[in-house]
């Protein structure tokens, strides 16, 4: 894997134009036509396409640059897609003919000087030196309109807040999970999602925004819940009848949409307030 | 800056509440000493009302009056975070130490309604088994005779703790007092304990 990885290195901070064009194809690291669809419409969507196409390279990129420097320096994924923007409205976009190379060099480009930048500051130790990477010189070359840059910009930022969202649920998929003890298959009950629609949103896969409040609510009555009872026995008490719920459980509750229910009784409960 | 308790509990226990009945009006007890009140732990506010006069209680409507609940002994209140625990499915042993509720101790002097006697039942056509067979959080009928009471200006009701077993012995080891605090003497915060140091069993 370590072997793996310097060898990408190689390429990726000190190899020719070509041999990185040739590593981006045989990784499949972009797909080709969403750079030069945005090129002729340079409106939203496409720019939104552009963004996707590199999606696989950008984070090849992070995990490189945390192979290189993650031992020194904390590497975060989504900023890779921010220097998206800048590579648009650079001259390596449209200096060699095909946009998505354009693309493909720009990034790797920036991604040596951001690696460069990193080593001198705090020395990375790199075993791997760092060659300059320019973009052809083109004298008909015409900028992208600071519009259409702005589009990708947004796009990008999307992108990034919305892998930083994905993972923020794993995390709260997890740790409800966790807290309350539950089987796979109460999960999916209480999620209202299949086996494999829970197994995939486990993994990483993007969740629909409507189904969102439901996962946060479920996380915050969680952390609620555990902050009010040992965590130890948090999911026997979630499994226990209860008369103040008419004998029936917690979980059952929860299956059945009454959270909110659930959360006013035991609002009462935690506070101790004596009522009688 | 409080810092508690002022005494030991046995100070406070060995002098029961007394509670003095007037033949002459069945529906009104005198009563002079010492009340107990679970609070929870991070409490700063312990005879704060708030919550009773937003959620109501045994003798209150949601968002009629404050209501200040209490109980005539230590037992009193231990029998209702015994029943709390059960009710809610909440033993004790499993909540955080900072979840577990501290008593206070207050001092209390007041005429108040009379629900601890059959006559006093009676007078305000409750049931003279009162409170058996009440549900639990069943309180339409004692909070219509609490709206009575505190309109006709009584400073709260004194009444057979719903959680204890039973009603024998002096009335100050079983009984609730429940203090309208927007009409009844101030009661003065006396003492404070934490959990560790008045709750024993579980």
């Amino acid at each position: 894997m370590a072997s793996q990885a310097t060898a990408q290195l190689e390429i990726v901070l000190g190899g020719s134009a070509t041999r990185v064009k040739r590593w981006s194809k045989s990784e499949h690291l972009v797909t080709s036509g969403g750079a030069s669809r945005f090129a002729s419409l340079l409106t939203p969507p496409a720019a939104g396409g552009l963004v996707r196409s590199v999606d696989p390279l950008v984070h090849r990129f992070a995990e490189l640059a945390q192979a290189a420097a993650g031992r020194y320096y904390p590497v975060v994924a989504p900023l890779f897609h921010l220097e998206i923007a800048p590579v648009v409205a650079s001259p390596w976009f449209g200096s060699s003919g095909s946009y998505t190379n354009d693309l493909t060099l720009g990034l790797t480009a920036r991604f040596r000087n951001w690696i460069e930048e990193i080593d001198a500051a705090v020395d990375i130790e790199l075993a791997v030196p760092i060659s300059p990477l320019e973009p052809v010189q083109r004298l008909e070359w015409h900028p992208i309109s600071n519009e259409a840059v702005t589009y990708v910009a947004a796009a990008a930022l999307d992108r990034a807040a919305s892998e930083r969202k994905d993972a923020d649920y794993q995390y709260e998929l997890e740790r409800i999970q966790s807290i309350l003890g539950l089987k796979l298959s109460e999960m999916t009950r209480l999620l209202h999602v299949s086996h494999e629609g829970l197994r995939k949103w486990t993994r990483g896969s993007s969740i629909a925004d409507e189904r969102l409040p439901d996962i946060d609510d479920l996380y915050d009555l969680s952390l609620w819940i555990s902050a009010h009872i040992k965590p130890e026995h948090v999911p026997a008490f979630i499994r226990r009848r209860i008369p103040a719920l008419a004998n029936q459980r917690p979980i059952d509750w929860l299956m059945s949409g009454r959270s909110q229910e659930l959360r006013a009784v035991y609002q009462k409960a935690f506070s101790y307030e004596q009522l009688a | 800056m409080n810092s508690w308790p002022r005494s030991d509990l046995a100070t406070y226990t060995a002098r029961p509440a007394t509670f003095e009945f007037d033949q002459t009006s069945p529906g009104a007890v005198a009563l002079t000493g010492i009340l107990y009140r679970a609070i929870p732990h991070s409490s700063q506010e312990p005879l704060n009302t708030s919550q009773s006069l937003i959620a109501g209680g045994r003798w209150n409507r949601p968002g009629s009056f404050p209501v200040l609940y209490t109980g005539a002994s230590v037992d009193v209140v231990r029998s209702f975070v015994e029943w709390h625990a059960v009710y809610f499915g909440l033993p004790l042993r499993t909540r955080p130490t900072d979840d577990l509720p501290d008593l206070i101790v207050v001092s209390f002097n007041a005429t108040v309604a009379n629900a601890v006697t059959d006559e006093g039942l009676v007078h305000y056509r409750l049931p003279t088994n009162y409170p058996t067979g009440f549900p639990p959080q069943e309180h339409t009928a004692t909070r219509a005779v609490g709206q009575a009471v505190f309109e006709a200006g009584l400073a709260g009701v004194a009444a057979r703790s719903a959680t204890m077993a039973n009603w024998t012995g002096p009335i100050a080891s079983w009984a609730d007092v429940a203090i309208f605090t927007g009409q009844a003497p101030e009661p003065a915060l006396v003492d404070r304990f934490r959990y560790d140091e008045w709750y024993s069993g579980d």
